[in-house]
């Protein structure tokens, strides 16, 4: 065998699949696609995630890009000014948003052409618009020139090329909206630079910056001695970046960026064992009528496909069976593609049920509620196994619809009430909160659930700390609306250890195409209560609407039984609807839970493979002045699907949200399996809808 | 990013060890994963229409069709699904023929890719396996479509069996060699 091996890998010097590398964009001090600390019009491949950190002694940001669509990028930063400028601050924490669109398309004469906004949204520190052109020269190099406003139209402006003169100065206020009055208004001035790929890992750039740093040069924060920038960077692998530069003549500056591909994971198909090659049936067996039962009982069939099938991870909950037709209803608990999962229990029913069956109706489970019925022929996957358009065939053949009700359907064994518990340590950050940027705890979480019936389940947690300094309570902002998220800080330095929740959860399927919820008990770490809702959602429509209504008491600060005397009665009327292109809306008008009414309105771009990048804002009657720092809630969120990150099959996410500035105004509650996404995923209609699984 | 490769048997006591307590009889092949020298005995558990689908005991499966790669299971860039004619109608010099392999992206689609293949004979070579001597002819099966080019290869026993191949299984898993002896 060895001997063999060794003639085998000695021939392989001369065979490559290897394709050539394009040109990799870099990203600059300020976390987007660009120079050192200029733009320019580039735009990463369509997707991209980028987190940087870069700056140097007096500035430090930290950014995360995501490349929204192919032409349009968007930045979410936080800042660290040191030295700052206003007399009564030696330094800030500073947020600000970028957007970047490009308006031409690289040519063969043409350059690409861009139009950004820096810090359109956050205190202004950052803020400035800019016009850039970018064009390679040859594979290596890349010329760009541009022209600026704002801070990039310090340094050796001229009058405004749209006669608009006039920039009204930075109305800091309480940060956080739209400076529209200021967009490309006051001096413009030019900026440029090259970058060079020196070779596949290192790149060489040269800047000229029209960012005078104005008010950091008169505090003495920086010594601005050029406006040239001259910086190299470092990309051993595509998955990170590494920068230094000087800058201004007096500033050594490094950067450090992670790229994300959502597009693509560690291992796309998986690293789970193959699926179980399909039993084919003999060709004197198609022409089965029936089985005999006494030989092979209906009890025997369930018997063993319901423990067959846990070993996939598939709950059977209820089975019909007649002599041409099998119908099965099961909980997938292990496949985050509910169509993988139906590809696997379609094998597996070749095996183990009588030859006279035809006819295979799936019907998948979550929260204990069917919610689509596929319906799959035999003879079909018998055909289809391991033949190239196999996935597309299946899907094209397939029945899908709502799943059908009851009748019929005996249920197993595994309906029995079921308990499980478990001790996992957790990590939580506060970020972006009040004088301290971030702070966090390690510490241990026992949870338990008992699940009562399938669609009745009581679960809850407990917390205890470890280590951490989220007990130190900062600074708390005053403010006229009742603390219901503002006082957060009291619950994590009093709840050690505290129940973070603790709830009966009761799902149902009233009607065709109905879903409906009710929850009760310590819903949240701040809030217990009683949470209701509905939801209209038919297994193919894009659209679906929801309506939620909820009586929340406040909870006591240590996080046990107690309640405080805040309470208030909040709820939301929401419509969802799943555009074709993979862009995700939701609207949500309600009231809140400090009482005050208003919308939500959120974006996200989602991916087959379970990836979302989104952001959100509310509004709602609550003044700026009222809201305090930020003006109004808004936020970046991204869930990373685990089975992305590990290869290994898994429904679990992580869901992180990347500005949650905890203000009173448009807080929402907090409840656990709101209805819209326990349905989504068994509603897997287009082939799109991860069927490329199925034969996986 | 790099193709992450199923760990399985690695050893040959461990093939052994694998083999004398799972499916001593059935018929079986060698696969390794070039890249990553993972290395593992698979044994026939099921065929279909002429499509031998071969388990390693820890999961990974490996289908043939015709002595030829048609599909992988298990391996994180798995061809999904494969169609060449049979082994014995392409292994001639000249022969031309297409090829088709499908992978799963990473956005759970099926790519589909279409080769134009010929394949040409490269002379004789004797393999040195289990103590014994075989002779060969070797055939290069060269495959090509707008994006690249890659070459199979197989050695064929004098009695008209291929002995050994080295197959692309997807261009992100890469070549794997299948040994039949």
């Amino acid at each position: 065998m060895n001997r063999l091996n060794t003639s085998i890998v000695a021939l392989l010097a001369g065979v490559s699949v290897a394709q050539a590398e394009d040109w990799r964009p870099t990203y600059s001090l300020f976390g987007e696609v660009g120079l050192i600390e200029m733009p320019t019009a580039d735009m990463a491949p369509d997707a991209e995630v980028a987190a940087t950190i870069g700056g140097f002694s007096s500035q430090q940001r930290t950014t995360f890009t995501f490349q929204v669509t192919p032409r349009l990028s968007g930045s979410f930063r936080y800042s660290h000014i040191d030295d700052f400028w206003l007399p009564t601050l030696d330094e800030i924490y500073d947020r600000s948003f970028d957007l970047r669109y490009q308006l031409v398309e690289e040519g063969d004469v043409v350059p690409a052409i861009a139009v950004g906004l820096r810090d359109f949204i956050g205190t202004g520190l950052y803020t400035s618009e800019y016009i850039v052109a970018t064009k390679g020269i040859g594979e290596d190099l890349r010329v760009t020139g541009g022209i600026g406003w704002g801070r990039l139209g310090t340094r050796d402006g001229f009058g405004n090329p749209f006669g608009l003169d006039v920039r009204p100065p930075n109305d800091f206020g309480v940060g956080g909206t739209l400076a529209t009055d200021v967009l490309f208004r006051g001096d413009a001035a030019f900026f440029g630079g090259v970058e060079w790929q020196v070779n596949e890992d290192w790149g060489v750039k040269l800047e000229y910056s029209s960012d005078a740093y104005v008010d950091e040069t008169s505090v003495g924060a920086i010594d601005q001695r050029s406006p040239v920038n001259v910086g190299v960077t470092y990309t051993p692998r595509p998955g990170y970046q590494l920068s230094a530069s000087y800058l201004y003549g007096s500033e050594i500056a490094i950067g450090a960026t992670i790229v994300l591909d959502p597009t693509t994971g560690a291992a796309p198909s998986g690293l789970e064992s193959a699926p179980i090659p399909v039993a084919v049936r003999p060709g004197g067996a198609l022409a089965a009528q029936s089985w005999d039962r006494s030989i092979l009982p209906d009890t025997a069939i369930r018997d063993a496909l319901t423990a067959v099938l846990a070993q996939e991870g598939v709950q059977v909950l209820g089975l019909e069976l007649s002599d041409r037709r099998l119908r099965i209803r099961y909980e997938n608990t292990r496949y985050r593609a509910e169509a993988q999962a139906a590809g696997r229990i379609a094998r597996i029913l070749t095996h183990a049920t009588p030859w006279s069956i035809e006819t295979f109706v799936l019907e998948p489970v979550q929260a204990g509620i069917p919610l689509a019925s596929i319906t799959l022929r035999r003879s079909d996957i018998e055909a289809l196994e391991n033949e190239p358009g196999a996935a597309q065939a299946i899907h094209d053949r397939a029945v899908i619809a709502a799943a059908s009700g009851s009748e019929g359907l005996v249920p197993t064994e595994n309906t029995r009430p079921s308990f499980g518990w478990g001790i996992a340590p957790y990590m939580e950050l506060t970020i972006f909160d009040g004088d301290q940027p971030v702070r966090g705890d390690l510490g241990v979480e026992l949870s338990a659930r008992y699940e009562i019936r399938p669609n009745l389940v009581m679960e809850g947690a407990i917390r205890k700390r470890l280590i951490g300094n989220r007990d130190e309570i900062g600074s708390i902002s005053p403010s006229t609306l009742p603390p219901v998220r503002r006082n957060a800080p009291y619950y994590a330095a009093e709840g050690d250890p505290g129940i973070e929740y603790l709830t009966l959860a009761w799902y149902g399927h009233p009607g065709a195409n109905i879903y409906s919820r009710v929850t009760a008990g310590y819903l949240e770490r701040m809030f217990g209560g009683v949470s209701t809702e509905l939801l209209w959602k038919p297994v193919d429509s894009n659209l679906a609407l929801g309506a939620e209504l909820n009586y929340v008491m406040q909870r006591d600060y240590d996080m046990m039984l107690g309640f405080q005397d805040y309470d208030v009665v909040t709820g939301h009327l929401s419509a969802y609807y799943a555009f074709d292109n993979g862009f995700h809306a939701q609207v949500d008008l309600g009231r809140y839970l400090a009482g005050d009414w208003g919308a939500t309105f959120s974006l996200d771009r989602e991916f087959a493979n379970g990836w979302r990048v989104g952001a959100y804002v509310t509004l709602t009657d609550v003044s700026y002045e009222d809201f305090g720092e930020g003006s109004f809630d808004k936020g970046i969120r991204v869930t990373v699907p685990f089975d992305w990150a590990f290869g290994q099959p898994s429904r679990r996410e992580i869901e992180t949200n990347l500005s949650s500035l905890t203000r009173d105004g448009g807080a929402r509650l907090n409840v656990d399996g709101r209805l819209y996404d326990v349905v989504r995923d068994g509603h897997f209609f287009e082939y799109d809808d991860s069927w490329g699984r199925f034969w996986r | 990013m790099a193709a992450v490769a199923g760990r399985f048997l690695s050893s040959e006591a461990e093939t052994a060890a694998a083999a004398s307590g799972g499916v001593p009889d059935a018929p079986s092949v060698v696969v390794q994963v070039v890249a990553t020298g993972a290395t593992g005995r698979f044994y026939l558990v099921a065929e279909n229409a002429g499509k031998d689908t071969f388990m390693h005991p820890e999961g990974q499966a490996v289908v043939l069709r015709g002595g030829g790669l048609v599909g992988t299971r298990g391996f994180g860039n798995d061809m999904m699904g494969g169609a060449v004619p049979p082994l014995s109608s392409i292994l001639r010099d000249g022969a031309r023929h297409r090829r088709v392999i499908e992978v799963l992206d990473g956005q759970d689609q099926i790519t589909t890719w279409v080769f134009d293949c010929e394949t040409a004979r490269k002379g004789d070579e004797v393999l040195s396996a289990l103590r014994q001597e075989f002779e060969s002819t070797v055939f290069e099966e060269t495959c090509t479509n707008d994006a690249f080019t890659f070459s199979n290869r197989y050695w064929r026993g004098r009695g008209g069996q291929v002995l050994q191949s080295l197959e692309l299984a997807s261009p992100a898993l890469g070549y794997v060699a299948i040994v039949r002896i």
